[in-house]
C-alpha cells in the first residue's frame, strides 16, 4: 500500500488492495476514493510536473484530475486498472493545458514558467545552493532531450522511464497497441543514446 | 543451442535497445547470447541503469505536492455549515433587538428627556465655536501677530509683516528689469 517506488522495469502488477479500493470507490465509497488519493497523489503530481514544470500549475492540475476522476469513477469498468485510467485523465488534462499555453504564448513575448527561472545562488548553505544548481542542470538536460523527441516518443519515454509504467499500461493510456508503443519507445531510446551530455551527467551522478 | 559461442558475434546497438524495451522481443538466439555474453549484458545494463537513474533523479528533483486534494463534497459542505451558522446568529440578533425595542417602548425612562436637552445645549455650544472659527480661522497667536487683536499697531508695521500683493508685484517687476539692488 505504500506509494509506488521507482523501478526501471516498471512491470508493476495491480495491487489487489488498491483494486479493491477502486472497486469500492466506484460503488460510491468516498473514503475508498480518498485512500486512492493518498496513494496516488505524489505520483500524479510528479507525472504532471515532469510535463509542465510549474509547481503551482501541477498542483492545480492534480486537484482537477482527481475531481474529474471522482466524478466519473462510476464508469470505471476495470478497477484493477485504476492507475492507467487515472493517468489517462492526467495525460489528457496536461495536453489541454499545454495546448492552452501555446495559444496564450502567441500573445505573450516571454515564457511565464515560474520554475524555469534561473536559479539564484543566494542560499546561505552552500550545499543547498549546489543542489539547486544540480536540479536546474538536470531539468535543462531533460528539457533538451524532450525537445528532440516527437510528441508520441516523448510521451512513451516519460511514461516508461520517468513515471515507471509498463508497456501494457502505456498502451492503455495512449490507446495504442503495444507494438506501436514499443516502436516509439525504440526511436526515443535511439535519440536518448545520442544525448552524450545527459548520459554523462547521469553516469557522473551514478559514480 | 547449448553449443552457442558468445564470442562468435555481439548484439548490435539496435538489438540492445530492443532488449532494453522488451527482452522477449529478441530471437531465441539473441536472448541466449545476451544471457551468456558479459559484454552485451553490460551494454544493456549500463543503458538500463542510466534510464533508471534518470527516473530516480526526476523523482528526487520534482517538488512534493503541498496542497491537500479536496473533493466536490468538501466544497459544498463547508459553506452550508457557515450559512447555517450565519442564519442562526442573524435570527438570534433579530430576536434580541425586537425584545430590547419592546422593553424600551413599554418602560420609557425619565432620564432620556434630560439627556436630549443636554445634547441640544452641547450641540449649540459646538455650533458657536464653529461660527467663531469661520470668522477667524487663524489661531489666537497668529491673530495677535497680524494685529487683529491689536488695532493700535502702525499700518506700516502691518505692511512690513504681511506685504500686499501689489507691493510684491512691483518688486518682481523691478527684479525682472534688473534694476533692483540689495
Amino acid at each position: 500500500m505504500t506509494p509506488s517506488t521507482h523501478k526501471a522495469a516498471g512491470s508493476q502488477t495491480a495491487d489487489p488492495q488498491l483494486a479493491e479500493l477502486a472497486k469500492q470507490a466506484r460503488d460510491g465509497n468516498r473514503w475508498a476514493f480518498e485512500q486512492l488519493i493518498d496513494h496516488y497523489q505524489k505520483d500524479l503530481h510528479r507525472m504532471i510536473y515532469y510535463r509542465i514544470r510549474s509547481r503551482m500549475d501541477a498542483e492545480d492540475l492534480t486537484q482537477d484530475v482527481f475531481v474529474r476522476a471522482y466524478r466519473s469513477i462510476s464508469r470505471l469498468r476495470e478497477p484493477e486498472r485504476f492507475r492507467s485510467w487515472l493517468f489517462t485523465i492526467a495525460v489528457n488534462r496536461v495536453n489541454d493545458y499545454l495546448r492552452k499555453k501555446r495559444v496564450r504564448s502567441i500573445f505573450k513575448s516571454s515564457d511565464e514558467r515560474i520554475d524555469a527561472q534561473p536559479v539564484t545562488v543566494d542560499c546561505e548553505n552552500r550545499a543547498e545552493a549546489l543542489e539547486q544548481v544540480l536540479i536546474a542542470d538536470f531539468w535543462r538536460h531533460v528539457e533538451r532531450i524532450a525537445k528532440k523527441l516527437s510528441k508520441m516518443e516523448r510521451e512513451v519515454f516519460m511514461l516508461r522511464f520517468l513515471d515507471s509504467l509498463n508497456i501494457n499500461e502505456i498502451a492503455q493510456i495512449l490507446k495504442k497497441s503495444e507494438s506501436t508503443v514499443k516502436t516509439h519507445l525504440y526511436r526515443a531510446l535511439a535519440k536518448f543514446k545520442k544525448e552524450k551530455e545527459l548520459r554523462q551527467f547521469l553516469q557522473e551522478d551514478l559514480t | 543451442m547449448s553449443t552457442h559461442n558468445p564470442d562468435a558475434f555481439h548484439l548490435n546497438e539496435e538489438t540492445i535497445l530492443q532488449a532494453v524495451i522488451d527482452e522477449a522481443d529478441l530471437s531465441d538466439q539473441q536472448q541466449q547470447h545476451l544471457a551468456q555474453c558479459p559484454q552485451c549484458r553490460a551494454n544493456k545494463e549500463r543503458l538500463e541503469n542510466e534510464l533508471a537513474h534518470l527516473g530516480q533523479l526526476a523523482e528526487r528533483y520534482a517538488p512534493e505536492p503541498l496542497r491537500r486534494i479536496t473533493l466536490e463534497g468538501d466544497n459544498i459542505r463547508a459553506p452550508l455549515l457557515i450559512r447555517r451558522f450565519a442564519f442562526g446568529v442573524a435570527a438570534a440578533a433579530t430576536v434580541m433587538i425586537v425584545v430590547w425595542a419592546a422593553f424600551l417602548i413599554r418602560n420609557p425612562q425619565p432620564g432620556n428627556v434630560g439627556n436630549v436637552a443636554q445634547n441640544m445645549v452641547e450641540a449649540e455650544r459646538l455650533m458657536t465655536e464653529i461660527d467663531v472659527l469661520v470668522e477667524n480661522a487663524l489661531p489666537q497667536v497668529y491673530l495677535d501677530i497680524v494685529g487683529e487683536t491689536h488695532s493700535s499697531l502702525d499700518e506700516d508695521f502691518i505692511d512690513f509683516l504681511i506685504p500686499t500683493g501689489e507691493g510684491a508685484s512691483q518688486i518682481s517687476a523691478l527684479a525682472k528689469k534688473g534694476s533692483i539692488s540689495c
